[in-house]
């Protein structure tokens, strides 16, 4: 999968998770902020790892910024700001 | 949560929306700023509970309903903002908002910039700020003291180089600082052009490009409408507080150097205002008299007003060459 654009999804009202996704020739990094760090941090960190290694992406900056949203919320919310930003797709 | 909220836009060509926006924002002390492009509300049935807008990159005019506080609308709205921006390809964003909304704007991402008593101005992209103060001290000249001038130069007159002419016999080096905003008659490219034609002859004088963070609508969002009211006071806090403990460290600033404003009642509190608060920062401030002419203070804005009306060669004595030039150059 080939990113093209800065993409976002999500919304950071609570249970939910907003997630942005920049492409850059630097190796993956994934920034997390979280009300739940302390707790699951790990967790979310290696849950939207996974999602982006399994999308054969390398190169991308990942901003999370997380209000307590569950792991299917979590996935979905990647999976959209991925499908954006190689798709040049707008917000909803 | 389970509110039945809904999320309204309103676009520059509601003026509807816009004026009942501008109401509710009256009910919470806050005013509503018609230089912004997109606003969007929260409502409940018909009446707006929360409310937030946005100029190019700055998020303004928040104000949520103290009947509606810890319902999270404010993460509603800004997270609405944001993904809005994000879809006019703006990314770094700013916020300006009463102080005692920091905290929840903080966990949107935003971080402190400065602040000042009463409001608070956020950025999410922490860099940005770095940045430009970087940008600002490639300008220093290995001077002692310097001397600062901040003018919009709309355009330059012979008023603007009587000011500049004694702060650089004053001084060991002077930075004008032009005010980037591009809001102005004549645009901000051709500004920086007739200043630096100006002042060619001044050695120790060096003119530096404003940029976000002095007097912009970042810093000061109603100068540009010339409205003056309460957040007036806030804006020139905020406006100074950033010049004073930042911008100035950068090259060396220990004097200001402004005009006396006869004319604009906006321009002269933010003088006064001046004088408060850049000595706290270690910065004198020297208010110059202005250059008259027939008992009336040279002004910009009455070269505007002679331009407009095609009275190019009146404008000839009050201006220097470089801007006499460039009207006559407009007229063919």
């Amino acid at each position: 999968m080939e990113l093209l654009n800065r993409a976002i999804s999500g919304t950071m009202e609570s249970s939910d998770i907003m997630v942005e996704i920049i492409p850059w020739d630097k190796d993956l990094e994934i920034n997390l902020k979280s009300d739940v760090k302390e707790q699951f941090g790990k967790q979310i960190t290696a849950l939207v790892k996974n999602i982006i290694d399994e999308n054969g992406v390398k190169n991308a900056c990942i901003n999370l910024n997380d209000k307590g949203a569950l792991d299917f919320v979590i996935k979905a919310r990647v999976k959209t700001a991925l499908y954006r930003s190689t798709k040049g797709g707008k917000n909803e | 949560m389970f509110d039945n909220f809904s999320k309204k836009y309103i676009y520059t060509q509601n003026t509807r929306g816009r004026k009942t926006t501008s109401d509710f924002l009256k009910t919470l002390g806050l005013s509503f700023d018609g230089n912004v492009n997109v606003t969007i509300n929260i409502l409940d049935g018909k009446k707006i509970i929360a409310t937030a807008s946005a100029e190019k990159n700055l998020i303004k005019c928040i104000g949520v309903d103290e009947n509606y506080r810890s319902k999270g609308l404010m993460n509603t709205l800004i997270s609405e903002i944001i993904s809005h921006q994000y879809d006019n390809n703006i990314y770094d964003l700013s916020i300006i908002t009463k102080i005692e909304n920091e905290k929840v704007i903080q966990s949107l991402g935003f971080e402190t910039i400065c602040e000042t008593e009463n409001i608070i101005l956020m950025e999410n992209n922490k860099k940005k700020f770095k940045k430009y103060l970087e940008n600002i001290s490639k300008n220093k000249v290995a001077k002692e003291q310097s001397s600062a001038i901040v003018m919009n130069l709309n355009p330059i007159t012979k008023g603007h180089m009587y000011l500049i002419e004694k702060a650089a016999k004053e001084s060991e080096q002077v930075y004008i600082f032009i005010v980037s905003e591009d809001k102005s008659k004549v645009p901000f490219e051709t500004r920086v052009k007739l200043a630096k034609e100006s002042t060619k002859f001044l050695e120790n004088v060096k003119i530096i490009e404003g940029g976000d963070y002095i007097i912009s609508s970042k810093t000061f969002p109603t100068y540009f409408s010339k409205n003056v009211d309460e957040w007036i006071n806030n804006y020139c806090d905020l406006d100074l507080k950033l010049f004073g403990k930042y911008i100035a460290k950068e090259l060396n600033i220990r004097k200001r150097y402004v005009g006396k404003e006869p004319y604009c009642e906006l321009t002269s509190f933010y003088n006064k205002k001046m004088k408060e608060i850049l000595p706290l920062y270690n910065i004198q401030v020297t208010e110059i008299e202005r250059l008259e002419q027939n008992q009336k203070a040279i002004s910009a804005s009455l070269v505007r007003k002679l331009a407009e009306k095609g009275n190019i060669s009146k404008i000839k004595e009050l201006v220097p060459e470089a801007t006499y030039k460039y009207y006559i150059s407009k007229e063919d």
